[in-house]
């Protein structure tokens, strides 16, 4: 018999609530998921993401993944879901198919980016610069951000498939979202693989992985430091969950928290439009801290 | 071609420099052709966006070979300082000068 688990779409799903629902799952044994929705009622697109992870992971290591997902015709709530390629990630049919033609607008679809990669599945500079019409520092430091984050994915994450990534642009707000999820080993597990921070706790070690230079040892600790202190110095929130802890950043403060445990690792960002403070000008702050 | 007169030509691998298994790759390629006598050139024309993580695995790896004479060509202004800050850092953990 499959575990089975219900996810209602349409309760506004804090993040917590979905890791709750996957944490006591065996990611090995066969799943069934119910996800329900009352049509037309609102969903909360940050589920998308990390539903995609998690049932994929499971399929490219040839577990079954039975997803029931009732599908009535002209749903708004469900073609927009279809327009972000969320239905098509997760292998369901949709009676009223839709798919969008070119990047322009106001989001970049749900996309695996592929284990083992070279680069990134799709030219975040131009659609940062081009459809998104953000500021050139702008476009130019987010798409290094999301290229460092999804190089430590290809690197640390020891995912059959990958992760998954999305974007959502607010131009009233004038803030992007953005998503990058992976169903892998998780930042605990892969900190430990050096040897200086036997003795730390797991608790620990989830906020070392942000300090400067202070990584897995298969790496120099650079990505996520200057990751999370672009977002905290231009006054973004980041929500990182792995394993049993997360960080989070909200008004230049970091903090930490424990939540039901998530296998991999699941990064939400919020950064401005309005950039502040760039990359190169943290480098440069850097190189002077460490002269002196 | 991809590695001329001990310079190494990155527009041959596209316009972003990207990842560690890129970057790593790229060396293992081309390391037995490399003129250890020689300053080797990095040409970085056309080069629109790199990493911290593509330039570090790079560096890292040049000085791993012993490799420490190095010239940066045609970076333009939005990737010269990351390649700058990679270079640092890798020399700061090693003996040795690029």
């Amino acid at each position: 018999m499959p575990q089975v688990v219900n996810i209602d779409l349409n309760q506004s799903h804090k993040i917590s609530r979905l890791i709750s629902v996957f944490s006591e799952i065996d990611m090995a044994e066969s799943l069934e998921i119910n996800i329900l929705h009352r049509r037309n009622w609102f969903i909360s697109v940050h589920l998308y993401p990390i539903l995609c992870s998690i049932v994929n992971e499971m399929r490219a290591n040839n577990v079954e993944v039975i997803i029931n997902f009732e599908t009535p015709e002209n749903c708004n709530q469900l073609r927009y879901a279809e327009r972000m390629n969320f239905l098509d990630c997760l292998g369901i049919e949709y009676l009223n198919p839709y798919r969008r033609h070119g990047n322009a607008g106001r989001f970049i679809e749900i996309l695996n980016v592929p284990p083992r990669g070279y680069d990134f599945p799709i030219d975040l500079l131009e659609i940062f610069t081009n459809d998104f019409n953000l500021g050139e520092a702008a476009a130019r430091d987010l798409a290094l951000i999301m290229l460092e984050l999804a190089c430590n994915t290809t690197m640390h994450t020891y995912s059959a498939n990958g992760s998954y990534f999305y974007c959502q642009k607010y131009p009233d707000q004038r803030f992007l979202d953005i998503y990058l999820v992976d169903s892998g080993v998780g930042i605990i597990h892969t900190m430990r693989g050096n040897e200086e921070f036997f003795d730390k706790t797991d608790e620990e070690l989830l906020p070392l992985s942000i300090q400067f230079e202070m990584g897995s040892g298969n790496g120099q600790g650079h990505g996520l430091y200057f990751v999370s202190e672009f977002i905290r110095r231009n006054g973004g929130g980041m929500l990182l969950v792995s394993g049993n802890y997360n960080l989070q950043i909200h008004s230049g403060n970091l903090t930490t928290g424990v939540n039901d445990r998530y296998k991999g690792v699941i990064l939400k960002m919020r950064i401005p439009f309005d950039i502040t403070v760039t990359m190169d000008e943290l480098m440069i702050e850097k190189e002077y801290e460490n002269l002196g | 071609m991809k590695i001329l007169d001990n310079s190494i030509y990155f527009s041959n691998y596209g316009r972003h420099l990207v990842s560690r298994l890129q970057s790593r790759s790229i060396f293992n390629e081309l390391k037995n052709d490399l003129d250890h006598s020689s300053i080797l050139r990095l040409n970085f024309e056309g080069i629109n966006l790199v990493t911290l993580s593509f330039m570090t695995e790079l560096f890292a790896n040049l000085k791993g070979s012993n490799i420490d004479k190095v010239t940066i060509e045609n970076a333009n202004s939005a990737i010269l300082p990351k390649i700058n800050f990679a270079m640092k850092r890798i020399n700061s953990k090693t003996e040795g000068v690029c």
